[in-house]
């Protein structure tokens, strides 16, 4: 390397710069970034979330238990964070939150070009006084955050669903039309009304709160938005993948309000 | 849960429209459709509806509310026969260590028991083996067919022994090192405390309670009598029982989600009907063991402010049709 050469620099992976794009979509939303642990308890992966122990629901997650820590798992989703975040609402006597929990989970199942065994999920709950945040606001912010993260031709479909965490539970799909392609209807995410048991699981009332969740997997939209086949791309550490996409998008130039 | 769109029809006057519009109907108002195949719709029916909709009936009740279509029959609606629950014929007991006695519901929630004196054990009829191989099911004989059928047309597990030597069902705890070799031939060691189906004169094991039958009670073409049984067992022990065995069935995963114990009265009046019809042979007495029964019935509502409430929906009194 002759010496006035400039360094060479680093470079963002694309999970990171996907999770900042979605952060300032929903930071303009009065939405904040929280995390938690990725080491679970079965309360707060499993049992306060309303999936109580010999349920079916829980054959519904494949999930990696920790030999000889009876109790805990890798957590299979990130609404783990979400009870956690519930939990310090009661506590501190908190009446709103809107919080997005990026992060990654963990699945006990084989891997191909749609299945990851870890993958990131994108996550998120708003909660306040009943009759405030409905199943409409939960549309409402979907449509915002698809528009401004995939385009303004996206749309947004609700398809009844099942989650313990969530009644009435729905499946949201987006309407993409990529560059010069045709659109189609894809599944991105689950999401509904969280259940009166996991509010009050949380130490909180449910006739006096109520709120939404959502969570869903994170590469899947980075995937749909730049045409990737395959997720396991994501964890291959192709130098060349990486380089592939802008540090800075038009989203997180425009930061948070 | 594999439903077909010719047996679905049997619900409806109304020709049904085709199977893509069943599939968006039920996609977008109830159930995700894994696959469809010609007239075969696999209905994907998630934990919190798989009490009520495992079954042909169930999924019917969904589509007769979503298009807007009459039901012509509902097996659910009609009357029960009123029928003895003592029988010459067979006793039933249920020595279950969660329940404290006969009153008090344990792992057997309901047991319910037909003897049918001189059935002829023969093939199914065409339209019956059809509409099993329609939903990707084996036809094995008339009987077992039957118990088959009506298990996907209202949702209750159902099993078929032969009666042969056995006058007398004692539903208990397996012993420890208990042994019990299943319908296909392989023999499981079932742990202590599995719930097991008895012969109580030989104290041999029949059954795996709400998992599988057993090879000592197999009715084959030499079967004249049957002992039916329409029972309901609690969804955590089979689920319990059924993981430990590493045997998902069609009867455990029904029973895992908690069908109604009730629902036993009406897959025990259906299946003797059908068995009447194509095995012939005379009905005996059913015996009702019932620790589960409900004292009363549950009333559930909702009030219009609280939809609204929720769903962020501006519904009146006007959008209320009952």
């Amino acid at each position: 390397m002759k010496p006035d050469a400039a360094p060479a620099q680093g470079r963002l992976h694309p999970i990171t710069i996907a999770v900042r794009e979605m952060a300032a979509i929903f930071g303009r939303m009065g939405f904040g970034i929280a995390y938690g642990p990725e080491l679970e308890d079965d309360w707060h992966n499993f049992t306060a979330l309303n999936v109580p122990e010999d349920h079916p629901a829980r054959d519904m997650q494949d999930t990696f238990w920790i030999k000889d820590q009876p109790g805990k798992v890798l957590r299979t989703h990130a609404t783990s964070v979400t009870m956690r975040k519930l939990e310090e609402m009661a506590k501190n006597g908190i009446a709103e939150m809107r919080w997005i929990n990026p992060g990654k989970v963990f699945r006990n199942e084989s891997t191909d070009m749609t299945h990851e065994a870890q993958f990131y999920q994108l996550d998120g709950f708003a909660v306040g006084p009943t009759g405030t945040v409905t199943l409409a606001s939960l549309k409402g912010t979907f449509d915002r955050f698809y528009r401004e993260y995939f385009g303004q031709n996206t749309r947004v479909r609700f398809r009844p669903s099942f989650f313990g965490f969530t009644e009435p539970s729905v499946e949201i799909d987006v309407w993409f039309e990529a560059p010069g392609g045709k659109g189609q209807w894809l599944e991105t995410a689950g999401a509904g009304m969280l259940h009166p048991n996991v509010i009050k699981n949380a130490g909180l009332d449910p006739e006096k709160v109520q709120g939404f969740a959502f969570g869903g997997g994170l590469e899947r939209l980075i995937m749909i938005k730049y045409g990737i086949p395959d997720i396991r791309l994501f964890h291959s550490g192709d130098i060349r993948f990486t380089y592939a996409f802008d540090q800075l998008t038009e989203n997180s130039k425009q930061g948070t309000v | 849960m594999k439903v077909s769109r010719a047996w679905l029809q049997t619900y409806f006057d109304t020709p049904l429209p085709d199977t893509q519009a069943l599939s968006d109907a039920l996609t977008f108002h109830a159930f995700e459709i894994e696959e469809t195949v010609g007239d075969m719709l696999d209905v994907k029916v998630l934990p919190n509806r798989a009490a009520d909709c495992l079954s042909h009936r169930g999924i019917a009740k969904e589509l007769s509310a979503i298009l807007n279509l009459p039901l012509k029959t509902d097996p659910l609606r009609q009357p029960l026969p009123y029928r003895d629950i003592v029988s010459p014929y067979l006793t039933v007991e249920i020595e279950d260590s969660n329940g404290f006695d006969k009153l008090t519901a344990g792992k057997c929630l309901r047991y319910m028991g037909a003897v049918v004196r001189g059935v002829k054990v023969r093939p199914s009829p065409s339209w019956l083996k059809e509409a099993l191989e329609a939903v990707g099911q084996r036809s094995v004989n008339n009987i077992v067919d039957a118990t088959n059928y009506v298990m996907l047309d209202i949702g209750q597990p159902l099993h078929a022994f032969d009666a042969k030597g056995i006058s007398s069902i004692l539903v208990r705890d397996a012993r420890e090192g208990e042994k019990m070799t299943i319908l296909s031939g392989e023999e499981y060691t079932v742990p202590k405390g599995t719930l097991l189906i008895t012969n109580a004169g030989t104290s041999e094991a029949i059954g795996i309670a709400g998992v599988k039958g057993g090879k000592a009670a197999e009715v084959t073409a030499a079967t004249a009598d049957l002992i039916i049984e329409s029972a309901n067992f609690d969804g955590t022990s089979i689920r319990r029982t059924a993981q430990v065995l590493k045997l998902s069935t069609d009867a455990s995963q029904r029973f895992q989600n908690r069908p109604s114990p009730e629902l036993c009265a009406y897959g025990i009046r259906e299946v003797l009907a059908l068995i009447q019809k194509i095995a012939g042979g005379e009905i005996a007495e059913v015996v009702d063991e019932y620790p589960a029964r409900p004292q009363e019935s549950w009333n559930v509502s909702v009030s219009l402010a609280k939809m609204n409430g929720i769903l962020g929906s501006r519904f009146t009194r006007a959008h209320h049709r009952l």
